[in-house]
């Protein structure tokens, strides 16, 4: 008599009844007539059979309560595999109301009467205490005695007790022996256990080889877990020649098979789009096949797929949802873009503190972007309340860890004295750690800091090569310096050229200084071509960004007429704008000026000076202070 | 001794440069027609002779030019100066009297300060002190070129020979002409702290007490006022100046390590290293491995490559391993030192003493063995670069480390010698015979070290109870015994007659701990 096993076989759609009429017409159906009758009779055994046909759906549909009806007959004659297939029956509440208990006593039952597979199952359920307390040492006994003859369930099983230290000292050896016995037997369980040990080399060397070949046994009997792992490798080439079709197809059957885990990998993969053709549209759909499953990991990456619109229309509702139950399975990640999409009001009404209590939740799990945001929130102060002794221990934290922008910011605050007094040596300290990670204007930060010695000793040497670095990412500040190194012969030879090139280079980008000292070597033939035009050109670039010398430059060559018509009204404004500017100057030069001019010409020009001031400087944002604003000069004081 | 000559021959330059500033140098009209040289030339020959050791001939080419009537009357008194410096070479003490005299007649003020400046080498120190104490009479401009660590051998000359007189008489006249310290930026508060000792030995407590009011000390010089004697008449004083609670000192030693700073950042990186391990100290002795750590680690990182072999470098890097173990991360601290004691002796000779410190933390920690051999990488490769004082420790640490091994008669024949003559180090025969469980040894040498006046304070220092920073080491374990021996009625008695002992709550880090 055939013990079965719990595999669900459908083989027909006809019913038992159906087929027992139909047996008359065959040999073979002839045997199960036979067993029928002989179970009617009261044979333990055919009882325990027709038990099985009926779970198994074997020659017609699947009846499990009939199932649950011939067990009960085999094991009220206490026929030890009905007893153990009873229990299982109301262990799973398959054709009868579950119970746990009673589960436990037919399993009790099954094993006393020497039945390996009750004892398996009454070993299992003290294992993990599941309709009674607890117990290793009774789950040990049963395991052990079910073990001994072969039960690959017990043998599994024993594995995982010693893999775990469950009741004993954790034995990776023996976990190992107990597995590969199981696996030798065929148990997919212990195959995909076994080659997790060699996969990852605990209680073994590492052996990817060794792992492939179990998982592929393993995924060969349908079990998705191995079929994912399996696919890993073939994806990775771990252990086996590099087949990403193969990878592929073994993840989708993984995932099919109701791995949430493949369709999470399957959803990694199209959208990283290395290894196959990027598509966010498979990439959506497989994520939210794990996500749906309850993935966490997945749950976050629908959440950036709404909030991007990857693969999907962009839905920041839907983003925050998926977030959200991302975060509340603990994912410091989803609890960080969580709150920043509370911070933005996107998707959700704009909540400061809510997004500040989500960074705090990704920080404690040392989330080191919630690290930082939490820093960048408290330095700017939502809902007016700065605390830059908080901001600058979180950047701290953060920096420490390694975050590039905090380290940066961490050093800014240092160099502002920011929430604790200036330290230009701490503020080096930070930018050189950012500059190291390719943080451009971190790198001319430390060069500034150099150039200058400030908390240092001046060190142009040092400067120099630090700016060359900044410069190098095209840093404009950095440019201007070279230029300014090149052009004064500072710890390099004096180089007109070069000096011209980095000018010119930085001063293309906007930065003022440069625009000035472009304005210089045109109008001195420094590097180039003496032209004024282009010197007054430059000059009044770098005037229109509050350049006060170009202003006093431009005064001079209007004032000299070199170069441009000679023309005192403009000498008269650009000189005015100078002043306003901060140029610090003596009634002799403003004497001297207007010494040739008329009261309406040289009213003409402060009239000129207001208009482009009005024009071109007023400044737009004095939010931050350092504004600097039109000052009337007084009639006595405008004659000089 | 090449070296020596063109330091001070750079502290004299700088000394003068003070006075070219105020305005051109004439020559005076020459007849003959022999070039006059210039001073650069003079100076250049100079160096090219010294350094070849031509010390003769020298002085004969610098008498001529010195003797040179052409030359102005200040260019002439350097020279002279520079001169008396050659007859040391030669041990002439006649012939450097006869420059410095010729100096002194060839321009005042350059010659007084030539004198003052050569006080160790000059036979007649007391001259060199009335020059000194010219200048400062004089308001000479050139006063900020005697280093207030030059006052300090004058004082130590004057206490040799018991002429405490003189050094009140010199420390007055220093204090009343408003006298603020050197041009290296070095002040004055230790030498009104010698003041003050001074005033209460002459009974003059009211004069002490209003110079202490007026001049703000750091934690050292507090905890020194507070537990010697010679300044009981301020002990109440002390104790109720609301600006030495410990917070407030440890305060105090902050903001003057960032003047400190400050100043030594326009001195180039070697003195701004030298500021920076006086912060990191700071942070030390409040207990704070954290911020210590820190300004180590940024101090380090902010030298450019060129400059990181330089001894204060290397003391930086050994004041990091120390906040290291303060901060439980004993790994990181002994890595740190065995990588540092890999550099060069013979390039960078300071680095003994990094050597022997690296033996004492291994001792500290436990690891005997490798102290053994770190003892004798001290004693055999440090050969020619140890001093006695620093032999001394490496063999305490060997004692120690041997002692901890068990072997006691290796051990014991270490340390008799060392206890024989005791004087060389007391501080690390200290530690030795603490290690050995010597109770009586280590009395009888503290009750030494109580009597006598140049070793007193640090006994009394070792003596004292500070809270211990970190985790528990074999030297903190020793402190038991320490007081156990502070304790002992002979002890107390020595104690008593020369002071206190303090029980202080924060960290005061000092390598003579013992």
């Amino acid at each position: 008599m055939k013990k079965s096993t719990l595999t669900v076989l459908v083989l027909g759609v006809l019913s038992l009844d159906v087929w027992l009429s139909l047996s008359l017409l065959h040999p073979h159906q002839r045997t199960i007539r036979d067993i029928y009758k002989e179970a009617k009779a009261g044979n333990a055994a055919s009882q325990y059979d027709v038990g099985v046909y009926y779970f198994e759906g074997r020659y017609g549909g699947r009846n499990l309560s009939e199932a649950v009806k011939w067990y009960r007959k085999a094991a009220e004659q206490g026929y030890p595999a009905a007893l153990n297939n009873l229990g299982l029956m109301y262990r799973n509440g398959w054709g009868v109301r579950r119970d746990l208990a009673h589960a436990v006593a037919l399993y009790t039952q099954a094993a006393e009467a020497g039945d390996p597979a009750g004892a398996s199952n009454l070993g299992g359920m003290y294992l993990d205490g599941i309709g009674v307390k607890r117990d290793y040492q009774a789950a040990i006994k049963w395991t052990m005695k079910a073990a001994e003859k072969g039960q690959s369930s017990a043998e599994h099983n024993l594995g995982r007790i010693y893999q775990e230290g469950l009741g004993v000292k954790a034995d990776l050896d023996k976990a190992r022996e107990w597995y590969q016995k199981a696996a030798d037997h065929g148990f997919a369980a212990s195959q995909y256990n076994l080659a997790l040990l060699y996969q990852y080399g605990k209680g073994v060397k590492a052996d990817f080889e060794k792992a492939r070949v179990l998982y592929e046994k393993a995924a060969k009997q349908g079990m998705p877990d191995a079929q994912n792992n399996l696919a890993s490798f073939y994806f990775n080439g771990q252990g086996v020649k590099k087949d990403v079709p193969k990878a592929m197809d073994l993840f989708k059957k993984a995932a099919e098979g109701g791995f949430p885990l493949a369709w999470q990998n399957l959803g990694q993969i199209y959208r990283d789009g290395t290894a196959v053709k990027q598509d966010f549209g498979k990439s959506f759909l497989a994520y939210r096949e794990a996500a749906r499953a309850g993935l966490p990991g997945s749950q976050f990456q629908l959440g950036i797929m709404y909030a991007r619109g990857l693969g999907v229309p962009q839905d920041l509702k839907q983003a925050v949802v998926w977030y959200k139950k991302a975060a509340d399975q603990g994912l410091a990640s989803a609890s960080n873009n969580l709150g920043a999409l509370y911070l933005q009001g996107a998707g959700v009404p704009k909540d400061t503190k809510k997004a500040a209590a989500l960074f705090a939740e990704a920080e404690k799990d040392g989330y080191l972007l919630g690290t930082f945001n939490l820093a960048n929130l408290y330095y700017s102060g939502q809902d007016g309340k700065r605390d830059l002794k908080k901001a600058r221990s979180y950047y701290l934290q953060a920096a420490k860890a390694g975050n590039r922008s905090a380290q940066f910011d961490l050093g800014l605050m240092s160099y502002r004295g920011e929430g604790a007094p200036a330290d230009y040596v701490a503020a080096l300290y930070w930018f050189k750690k950012a500059a190291a990670q390719g943080h451009m204007d971190a790198a001319y930060n430390v060069g500034h800091i150099y150039d200058r010695g400030l908390g240092v000793p001046q060190d142009f040497k040092e400067a120099l090569k630090w700016f060359e670095k900044a410069a190098a990412k095209g840093n404009g500040l950095a440019l201007t310096n070279l230029g300014i190194y090149y052009g004064a012969g500072r710890v390099v030879e004096r180089d007109s050229d070069k000096a011209f090139k980095y000018t010119e280079k930085a001063a293309l980008q906007g930065e003022r200084q440069a625009e000035q000292n472009l304005g210089y070597f045109y109008e001195n033939g420094i590097g180039t071509p003496k032209d004024i035009q282009k010197a007054v050109d430059w000059y009044e670039k770098a005037v229109r960004q509050g350049q006060p010398l170009a202003a006093l430059r431009l005064s001079a060559i209007y004032g000299t007429g070199v170069g441009v018509k000679e023309d005192d009204i403009e000498a008269l404004k650009w000189y005015v704008l100078a002043r306003q500017l901060g140029v610090k100057s003596s009634k002799v030069d403003l004497a001297r000026l207007q010494a040739a001019m008329t009261p309406d010409e040289i009213k003409a020009a402060h009239a000129k000076a207001k208009a482009y001031w009005a024009q071109h400087l007023r400044p737009k944002d004095c939010s931050r202070g350092g504004c600097v604003f039109w000052t009337d000069m007084p009639e006595a004081a405008q004659k000089g | 001794m090449a070296m020596q000559l063109k330091t001070m021959r750079a502290a004299f330059l700088a000394g003068i440069m003070a006075l070219s500033l105020a305005g051109p140098v004439l020559a005076a009209p020459q007849a003959d027609d022999k070039p006059l040289p210039p001073l650069q030339t003079v100076w250049h020959r100079y160096d090219t002779l010294t350094d070849a050791g031509k010390y003769q001939q020298a002085l004969k080419e610098m008498t001529a030019f010195a003797a040179d009537t052409r030359r102005a009357g200040r260019e002439r008194a350097r020279i002279y100066g520079m001169t008396a410096v050659l007859c040391t070479k030669v041990k002439d003490d006649a012939c450097f009297r006869t420059n410095i005299a010729n100096a002194l007649k060839a321009d005042l003020q350059v010659g007084h300060f030539m004198d003052a400046l050569l006080f160790s080498d000059s036979p007649d120190k007391d001259q060199a002190i009335e020059s000194f104490l010219w200048l400062v009479q004089n308001k000479s401009s050139m006063l900020g070129g005697i280093s207030v660590r030059k006052i300090w051998q004058y004082l130590r000359h004057f206490e040799k020979a018991k002429h405490e007189d003189k050094a009140y008489t010199l420390l007055k006249i220093l204090h009343d002409s408003g006298y603020t310290g050197d041009n290296k930026g070095a002040t004055p508060e230790y030498l009104w702290f010698e003041l003050a000792r001074l005033q209460l030995k002459r009974g003059d407590t009211a004069a002490a007490k209003a110079l202490i009011q007026h001049t703000q000390f750091g934690a050292d010089a507090y905890i020194r006022a507070w537990q010697d004697r010679d300044y009981e008449g301020l002990w109440p004083t002390l104790e109720k100046d609301p600006r030495f609670t410990p917070d407030k000192l440890l305060d105090t030693e902050l903001k003057l390590a960032a003047l400190d700073q400050a100043r030594a950042q326009k001195e180039g990186w070697e003195s701004w290293l030298g500021a920076r391990l006086g912060l990191v100290q700071a942070y030390r002795a409040a207990d704070n491995a954290e911020e210590a750590v820190m300004a180590a680690e940024q101090t380090l990182d902010a030298v450019p490559d060129a400059d990181r072999k330089s001894e204060n470098y290397y003391w930086v890097q050994n004041e990091l391993a120390y906040a290291y173990e303060d901060a439980g991360r004993v790994d990181d601290a002994l890595t740190l030192m065995a990588s540092v004691i890999k550099g060069d002796l013979k390039t960078s000779p300071s680095l003994i003493n990094q050597y022997i410190n690296y033996g004492e933390m291994l001792w500290r920690h436990g690891r005997d063995e490798e102290a053994l051999k770190a003892a004798d990488k001290t004693l055999v490769d440090g050969k020619g670069y140890v001093s006695d004082f620093g032999a001394y420790w490496a063999k305490a640490s060997k004692v120690c480390a041997l002692h901890s091994l068990g072997r006691a008669a290796d051990a014991d024949a270490i340390y008799g010698p060392l206890y024989k003559s005791a004087k060389t180090n007391y501080s690390a025969v200290t530690m030795a015979a603490l290690c050995l469980g010597r109770e009586d040894d280590a009395a009888t040498l503290y009750k030494t070290r109580l009597a006598s006046e140049d070793d007193r304070s640090t006994a009394l220092l070792a003596l004292s109870r500070f809270r211990t920073s970190g985790k528990p080491d074999e030297a903190t374990k020793l402190r038991a015994l320490v007081d156990k021996i502070a304790a002992r009625p002979d002890v107390q008695k020595a104690v008593k007659a020369v002071g206190r002992l303090g029980d202080w709550n924060f960290a005061f880090s000092y390598w003579g701990e013992f």
